[in-house]
């Protein structure tokens, strides 16, 4: 199993696709229906929980979530799965999607939903999910918490802001009350203790 | 020095806000700027901290999302697939044989009416271009006798022995004049004539010797156009000699000719000797 292999050989910094998941783009590329689909259900909760926590609307989110799709079924074409990272291309898609829509004028004239990170306004998890996805998932985000459990609070409370609620720096700075300086500087120190945490504990593992 | 770590940190900086896409799009198109003259230090760092940023998403709280979803999204794709297809079957419309053939047909039609046109024209100036060959071939065959005729008349002329009586106008053609030159041991002769009117159609000349105060009969002639018809061969000029011949005359006489001369005289010359 594709994640499976993925999780256990760490043995790489980033992650590295399997070849079941080069396959499926692929098979996407070549107009294969089935292939989205099993796509979609190798990462539909992984990148719904990663919308709603920026989003934070059921509706915006499950809109969003199928035109990330509708993206990549009509990007595969031009997706080097040979050179690229089909995770971090999915990722990377998903996250600036959800990024833009939040900060699109229509968006941004709407009420603000909470701010509270990582505590989305609704949180639908159990049963549902494949179990050796489950684990597979649940081994990396342990991995990442507890990364960001490593690195200082004041650090991490501005990477997780920025990466999960989708704000700016300036938006930041605005709503801890903190210079958008001080921002900057945590976001840096942050990230790069972070990269270092996970390259070690690879460089353990692997 | 403090310039490059001043650099340096600010690569950092910003390279971590663009990975987690904090940035204002000012800083965001100043790191890319920054990016495209990165050493490979920076690169280096650049793609860890991306990987780093996309690792995130695995402490992303996950959350199911219905399954109408998935529906709604196979439901779209599967439109796509179909208006795709569509489009196809419209292109493939657009190359219909028959459209085609039909545009071919009037296309070769085109063709056809030009080339008939072409060729009508060609057979119409090959029949005005045979025609004038046929013209040609007719003005060469009248200059060759006539070539001929003055040839024969040339030939009476370098005889050894001619003889030549030089006849005038008489009362009906005062203006004109004439010559017979004759060659009496080949029995032929040679008329000129000048300033004779155009006969008639139903009249000819004839030329008569005078013998012995008889008119005889020495051929017929016609003038059609005085400036042309001036030269005639006489045959068979036997009767006439230099003893009992007295005059030359020509009348205009009904076509045919008469055995006796009925008209009026045009031209009379007498034998000097």
């Amino acid at each position: 199993m594709s994640i499976f292999n993925l999780i256990v050989a760490l043995g790489s910094f980033s992650h590295k696709d399997s070849s079941n998941e080069r396959d499926l783009i692929k098979r996407i590329k070549a107009g294969d229906t089935k292939a989205l689909e099993e796509l979609y259900d190798l990462y539909k909760s992984l990148l719904f929980g990663m919308i709603i926590s920026i989003v934070k609307k059921q509706e915006e989110a499950e809109d969003l979530l199928q035109e990330v799709f509708m993206k990549i079924w009509e990007k595969a074409y031009s997706f080097d799965e040979e050179r690229g990272n089909v995770y971090s291309w999915i990722v990377t898609l998903t996250r600036n999607k959800a990024i833009d829509r939040i900060r699109s004028k229509g968006f941004k004239t709407q009420k603000k939903a909470s701010n509270t990170v990582n505590e989305p306004d609704f949180f639908l998890e159990g049963d549902k999910f494949d179990p050796l996805e489950t684990t597979i998932f649940s081994d990396r985000s342990e991995l990442v918490k507890k990364a960001l459990e490593e690195i200082p609070e004041k650090q991490s409370e501005v990477i997780k802001i920025a990466y999960y609620g989708g704000m700016t720096q300036s938006e930041i700075s605005e709503h801890l009350d903190i210079p958008l300086g001080t921002v900057k500087t945590r976001t840096r120190q942050g990230l790069i203790k972070l990269k270092n945490i996970l390259e070690d504990h690879i460089s353990q593992h692997g | 020095m403090d310039e490059n770590n001043n650099h340096t940190d600010r690569f950092a900086e910003l390279c971590a806000g663009y990975v987690l896409n904090a940035l204002k799009p000012d800083e965001r198109a100043e790191f890319e700027d920054m990016l495209t003259s990165a050493d490979e230090e920076q690169k280096e760092l650049y793609q860890k901290l991306r990987s780093t940023s996309s690792n995130l998403a695995f402490n992303t709280n996950r959350a199911e999302p219905p399954k109408e979803v998935k529906e709604h999204l196979l439901q779209v794709i599967d439109q796509d697939m179909a208006d795709q297809q569509l489009d196809e079957d419209e292109n493939s419309k657009n190359f219909d044989p028959a459209k085609f053939a039909i545009a071919t047909s009037f296309a070769l039609l085109l063709v056809t009416l030009s080339l008939v046109f072409y060729s009508f024209n060609l057979s119409s100036q090959l029949q005005t271009t045979n025609k004038e060959l046929a013209q040609k071939e007719q003005t060469i065959t009248e200059l060759e006798q006539r070539i001929e005729q003055k040839n024969e008349m040339l030939a009476i002329l370098e005889a050894r022995d001619v003889d030549m009586v030089v006849m005038q106008g008489m009362e009906a053609s005062p203006q004109g004049y004439g010559k017979v030159i004759w060659d009496s041991k080949q029995q032929r002769a040679l008329l000129q004539v000048s300033n004779l009117p155009p006969v008639p159609t139903d009249k000819e000349y004839q030329l008569w010797i005078i013998k012995n105060n008889k008119p005889i009969s020495a051929g017929l002639f016609s003038v059609t156009d005085p400036d042309r018809d001036t030269f005639f061969k006489i045959e068979q000029i036997a009767s006439a000699d230099e003893q009992s011949t007295n005059a030359f005359a020509v009348t205009l006489e009904p076509k045919g000719g008469m055995p006796k001369p009925t008209g009026d005289m045009y031209l009379m010359g007498n034998m000097e000797n």
